[in-house]
Formats: C-alpha cells, sequence, structure tokens
C-alpha cells in the first residue's frame, strides 16, 4: 500500500530514523544557540524538518537542514517533521521555499520585467558595478536567445555580464528552448477505452489548448463518454448529443485521438 | 522463471481483434508458465461442477499429476477475448463485462469442485484481475489492471507474490458509524462461533474509550500495550495477546481464542499530538496485523463508532466490513450507505488493491412484527433510491448491500438477521460470550456465520 497516510502531515518522528545527505554550513555558534532555544521550548522544534520517505519507517531531509543539525545537536529524540510527497519538483520547491536553493529562471522564455528582477539580485549580491540591469534586459531581449543553447552569447551582449560571472548567472538562469508539445497519444477506440484512456486524450487535447478543447471539463467528459452505452453505436455522432458532450465542430479535432 | 518470457512479444502477438482462443493460447499459457505453473500443472475446460473454468492450475503433489486428476485446483481462470463476433470485450472495472467476468469467477470459486481453490484471476490480456476465495467470500486481491508493455512485468510479479504467500485469515472489521448496534457483541459471539467451528480466532479491540470487548471477556491489557506498538516498530506485537480461555468439563482451563485488548494508553492517540507520532497513521494498524494473516482462519476487528483514526485504522487493515444495524434505528440504516458511498471508496483509494469490500447488512437483535418490517423496508427504499432523470431508480451501488436477494425478476426484500434474545446482552455480566453458554445463542450466531462466512 502506498504511505501517502503520511503526506503532508505535520508529524513527531524519531530522530534516528532520519537521515541527511547533505551537511549543513552554519556556524557551530548558531546551532549551539538554536539547540538551547529549543531545548528551553520543552524539546520542541516549532519550525520542522521537511523529510520524505525513502523505505518503511525511513526518512531523508529534503529542506531545513538547519532544523535537522540543531535536532541532533539538542540530542532530540523525537522531532517535529513534515513528510512530503517525493515528486523532485516538489523537492526543489521545498528547497526553494527554505531558502536552500535559488529558484531558476528561463533566460530563453522569461518576460522583460522577471529579467530585470533577477539581473537587479545579481548586481546587489556581487556588487556587479557595470551592469545596468534595464539596459542588460533590453539587449537580452533583442538578440535570438530562443535559439542559444549556452549562456555564452551572454558574454558577447557587451553588457557587463562577463565570463568571469557566469558561474553565478548559471545560477538563477537556465537556458532551455522551449520544448515542441509532447507527440499525441496513440489512437483508441471510445469503444474498447478505458475511462483513463479517454480522459488522458481528452487532456493532451485540452492542456495543449488544439481545436478550441481547452474550454472543455476532460474529467466530466471522459465519464460521459465512458458510461455511454456504445454498444449499438455505428459512428461517433452520437457524442455531441451527450451530457456533457462536445459540441460537432469539435468532433473533426476528436476523430484525430478516437475511432468508433 | 519469468525472465524466460519476452512480454514485449507475447503482447505484440496478440492481435487487437484477438477471440477468446487467442488470448488463451498467445497470453494465458505464458501467464500460467510465469505463475510458475508447468504444462502438467494447468487443465483447460475445467469442470466446476456450476460450468467449466478455462483454466484450472495447482502445484503437483507427489505422485499426483493435476492435469491427470484434475481435482483440487488452487486457481481458476475466466478468458475473454478482446472482441467477441465484431463485439467489442471491455473489461474495465465497472463495464457491463467485467461485472459479467466477475460473476462467473465468483460462481467458479463456489462450485463444489473448487473447495480447495483460493485464486481467481479474471483477464482478456488488455485488463486483469486477481481474486481471492475465502470461505464464503470472494474478494478483489488486486485491482482491475490495464496491462501495457510497461507495467506487464510489475503486474506479473505482484500476483505471483499473492499467490506465493497466501494469507490464511479473513480479517473482518465490524462497523457502523451509527453506535449502539450491537458491534461489540456480535463480535465476541461470532468468534465464539467460529472457534466452535475449529477456526483459529483473533479478536482485535480497537476501541480507544470504552474497551467494552475487553471488558465483557474479563481481559486486561497484556505485556506489551497495543498503543505502544503504534509508535514503536522495536516492540513485538504477538506479546500483545491475551488469550481468552473457558475451562472444560474437567475444570482444565482452554484456549477459545486470541484477543488484542484494549489498552490505556489507545485514548491519548484522539489527542493530535500523539496521533502525529504515528508513522503511516490509519495504515498503521494494517501493517501491525500483517503478522496474524498467516497464522489465523479469522481475524475479528471491533472496531469503534464514527469516522476517526480509530474506526479509519480498522476498515483500512480489513478485507470485508461487517455491519450490523437495526430495523427499528433509522440513523443505523442511513449510516451503513455513508461507510459504502463515502468511507470505502475513500480507504479503497489509499490501497488499491480493490479491497476492503462491504457485506450486506444484517438486523441486529431483531424482533420481527409485520409492521416494523413495513416500516423498515419502507425507511431502506427511501435510503438507496435515487433519481434517474425523471424517474425513481433503486441505486445499484447500494442495493445489493440492503436487499442482496432483489433482482429485476423477483423483488426480494429479506434481510438477515439476528433475533433479539435477552440472554445475549446479559452475557456480558458473565464474562462469557453468549454463544458459549446458551443453545439458542449459538444456533443464532451460527446462521450468521453460515450466511457471510463458512462455507457448507
Amino acid at each position: 500500500m502506498s504511505n501517502s497516510e503520511n503526506i503532508g502531515k505535520l508529524m513527531h518522528l524519531k530522530l534516528s530514523k532520519i537521515e541527511s545527505a547533505e551537511p549543513c554550513s552554519e556556524s557551530e555558534f548558531i546551532i549551539a544557540g538554536a539547540a538551547e532555544a529549543v531545548l528551553q521550548a520543552g524539546n520542541r522544534n516549532w519550525i520542522p524538518i521537511i523529510v520524505k520517505e525513502t523505505g518503511d519507517y525511513q526518512y531523508q531531509v529534503v529542506s531545513n537542514h538547519f532544523v535537522y543539525a540543531v535536532a541532533q545537536q539538542a540530542k532530540l529524540d523525537l522531532v517535529w517533521c513534515i513528510v512530503i510527497d517525493p515528486k523532485p519538483s516538489n523537492i526543489e520547491q521545498a528547497k526553494i521555499l527554505a531558502r536552500e536553493a535559488n529558484p531558476k529562471v528561463n533566460l530563453s522564455t522569461a518576460s522583460k520585467d522577471t529579467i530585470i528582477a533577477v539581473l537587479k539580485y545579481l548586481v546587489q549580491e556581487h556588487n556587479w558595478k557595470t551592469v545596468k540591469p534595464v539596459e542588460a534586459a533590453n539587449k537580452i531581449l533583442a538578440s535570438n536567445r530562443e535559439q542559444w543553447s549556452d549562456f555564452i552569447p551572454l558574454t558577447k551582449l557587451q553588457c557587463g555580464l562577463t565570463k568571469a560571472r557566469l558561474d553565478c548567472i548559471a545560477k538563477v538562469f537556465t537556458i532551455s528552448p522551449p520544448p515542441p508539445p509532447p507527440p499525441p497519444p496513440e489512437k483508441v477506440s471510445v469503444k474498447r477505452a478505458s475511462r483513463d484512456e479517454i480522459f488522458d486524450r481528452l487532456n493532451y487535447l485540452s492542456t495543449n489548448k488544439i481545436g478550441g478543447f481547452e474550454n472543455i471539463d476532460a474529467e466530466k467528459t471522459a465519464d460521459a463518454i465512458f458510461n455511454a452505452n456504445k454498444g449499438k453505436w455505428k459512428s461517433l455522432t452520437p457524442i455531441p448529443k451527450l451530457e456533457p458532450g462536445l459540441d460537432t465542430a469539435k468532433m473533426k479535432t476528436f476523430k484525430t485521438l478516437f475511432t468508433l | 522463471m519469468m525472465t524466460n518470457i519476452d512480454w514485449d512479444q507475447v503482447l505484440d502477438s496478440i492481435s487487437e481483434n484477438a477471440a477468446e482462443p487467442e488470448v488463451e493460447d498467445r497470453f494465458v499459457k505464458p501467464l500460467l508458465n510465469a505463475l510458475g505453473f508447468s504444462p502438467d500443472e494447468w487443465v483447460q475446460q475445467f469442470k466446476t461442477g456450476k460450468g467449466p473454468a478455462d483454466f484450472a492450475a495447482r502445484k503437483n503433489d507427489e505422485g499426483d499429476k493435476f492435469s491427470v486428476s484434475k481435482i483440487n485446483p488452487n486457481l481458476v481462470i475466466e478468458v475473454k477475448g478482446r472482441v467477441s463476433g465484431k463485439a467489442i470485450i471491455n473489461l474495465a472495472e465497472g463495464t457491463p463485462m467485467y461485472k459479467k467476468a466477475k460473476e462467473q469467477i465468483t460462481g467458479y470459486l463456489l462450485a463444489p469442485k473448487c473447495q480447495t481453490s483460493q485464486w481467481g484471476i479474471i483477464t482478456n490480456s488488455t485488463d486483469i484481475q486477481l481474486f481471492r476465495r475465502h470461505g464464503k467470500i470472494v474478494l478483489p486481491a488486486t485491482n482491475c489492471m490495464r496491462i501495457t508493455q510497461n507495467n506487464i512485468i510489475d503486474i506479473i510479479t505482484r500476483i505471483k507474490k499473492l499467490l506465493d504467500n497466501q494469507p490464511k485469515a479473513l480479517t473482518i472489521c465490524i462497523y457502523n458509524d451509527k453506535g449502539g448496534v450491537g458491534k461489540t457483541t456480535t463480535t465476541i459471539n461470532l468468534a465464539a462461533i467460529l472457534r466452535q467451528q475449529q477456526k483459529k480466532v483473533l479478536v482485535v479491540d480497537f476501541d480507544p474509550q470504552q474497551g467494552d470487548l475487553t471488558d465483557s471477556l474479563g481481559l486486561q491489557e497484556g505485556k506489551v500495550k497495543l498503543s505502544d506498538c503504534l509508535v514503536d516498530e522495536s516492540l513485538n506485537v504477538k506479546e500483545t495477546i491475551q488469550p481468552f480461555n473457558l475451562k472444560n468439563k474437567a475444570g482444565q482451563l482452554v484456549k477459545m481464542f486470541d484477543v488484542i485488548p484494549s489498552d490505556s494508553g489507545l485514548s491519548k492517540f484522539m489527542g493530535y499530538e500523539y496521533e502525529a507520532k504515528i508513522e503511516k497513521g490509519s495504515a498503521r494498524l494494517r501493517d501491525l496485523l500483517d503478522i496474524f494473516v498467516r497464522h489465523y482462519d479469522y481475524i475479528l476487528i471491533d472496531a469503534p463508532t464514527s469516522w476517526t483514526f480509530f474506526s479509519k485504522s480498522c476498515v483500512i487493515a480489513s478485507d470485508v466490513i461487517l455491519m450490523p444495524t437495526e430495523h427499528n434505528n433509522f440513523s443505523s440504516l442511513k449510516n451503513a450507505a455513508k461507510v459504502i458511498k463515502y468511507f470505502l471508496p475513500e480507504v479503497k483509494k489509499l490501497r488499491q488493491d480493490g479491497g476492503p469490500i462491504a457485506l450486506p447488512i444484517f438486523f441486529n437483535r431483531h424482533k420481527e412484527t409485520e409492521a416494523s418490517i413495513k416500516r423498515a423496508n419502507a425507511e431502506i427504499k427511501a435510503i438507496i433510491t435515487v433519481k434517474k432523470g425523471e424517474t425513481d431508480i433503486l441505486d445499484p451501488n447500494l442495493l445489493p448491500y440492503y436487499w442482496p436477494k432483489y433482482t429485476k425478476a423477483v423483488t426480494d426484500t429479506t434481510i438477515f438477521y439476528v433475533p433479539e434474545y435477552e440472554v445475549v446482552s446479559s452475557a456480558a455480566f458473565s464474562r462469557k460470550p453468549a454463544a458459549f453458554q446458551h443453545k439458542k445463542a449459538a444456533e443464532y450466531y451460527l446462521k450468521l456465520a453460515k450466511e457471510y462466512f463458512l462455507y457448507e
């Protein structure tokens, strides 16, 4: 059985069951001081450690490594944690929210305002006097940044973003040309398909905004099609009559992914 | 053995319009091989005594080849084609074909010549589901799974693992969201009667507040407390067990059944701070009881009223839910519908193995009069009637749990009942289940056990 019962809950776990893959770089004196504060609060850490499950009754720290270091210093037996769903994107988010990782901005697609904001952050953080965020952003927007495969072209824009600064830049920007829409799923027969197969295809059309399908409720429409009594259908024409159905204008697109 | 089969090739070889014989040859035969059955360990067209099952299989015993003796199968399989004639067969859960196949496999598993069968499979090579039989109960052992080239190995591994680790016990949760319907009395008397039928029984009292069951058997908490096991995996849950003994005619103490008593520590988990210590939350009890499913024939869990951590734990840990109701207690009838419509789907989603399932309700402490039956049936009708468009129909999702014998042809509204019997409730003071003391009580509960569980 999945352990989803744990997920999202504040839990009081044995510290000995939690391991950490990353050391905490905070100074000893701060950790010791924080440990003292936790002990004085009756061994209660009011800011939880964020963990993921690595096996049955086993956990690993995802973020708030500082609190983990403090709990160890304080020699706590039980520590308050939140167990999160271990999807990579969730782990990344937890690190970002704990300020243990920076959110990254896609330089290939970001808006001008976003680029200015990020550049302002870099200028302030590193004291880059030669970079003028607005000017640099204008130059980036005027470039063919969608085609870039790395940050080297930045250094040729004459805006103070030199080769020596690329390491810092790579910590906040990424480069990736916008991905093409995923390939369409295979055609299925509406009579044969499972409810999930119908939903996946409607959802594909809906999320990729194909043929006006962005306006449908893929869940309800999939239910309606799956539950319809299709035994006697000779064509797909009964579909617009379902509740909720699809208007006839959408049937052409519908037929690209469905057969009878 | 599984590694010998190229499943990509197997699946590619089955045509989209494969009829039943093609699915049998190209899919089911390799499947049997992968599940560990050699060619002389299965037969086709097995006569169950209630129609032929497409396949039946069993491991050979010494000096007995199943393909020759053709008796006592362990597994039966109902195969469908991907099409039949020109009609496409969709076996996804909930479709009419699925319901039909499920009915068929249930029929075979309960047929005279399948009394030793423990497993049933339905498949058309696009979908597959494993069922398990325990006494009179046939229940899903996996959800109905759609087969793809990506998951076929996982599906077969999952089925094989279940077949190789046959659980012995049926875990029954006695629950109704409404209190005062006799859950505890039902639990101890059912335990007593199952023991009289030579079954090995474990009773779990998971009621944090009352511990009525523990008290009524005159038991104390054990060396290790269940409440401590919930938070500490290093404890041995076997040490929570207290035997319920009775003196035989010679004056010797004889063990009747085992009990995991309620303990003083359970109620603290009603507070949030303690509940936060239970890893896996309400799925933890299921983990704890897992070591017992290969040891007992029946595990009965007495669940407390209302949908809390405790009752949810009991339902998650169970195979089937037995719901006592009272014919003159409208809430007990209505709340059973709540369990079926809302609580069980919630747990099924979490479990992902098709379980647990509800059993049809029964009337407890029933005093039959024409008028009261009429009233109860009118109330039930109101509970299970839904609108379909403009017309009223009986909700097919509720009907089988209230009027299991009702069909379109025969409007039979019989509901099983345990008659009212004064000594049953007063037996609690004697620290002995009524079914052990009074012939009549024993008779009533034996009927209950036979109605739901025991294979005759």
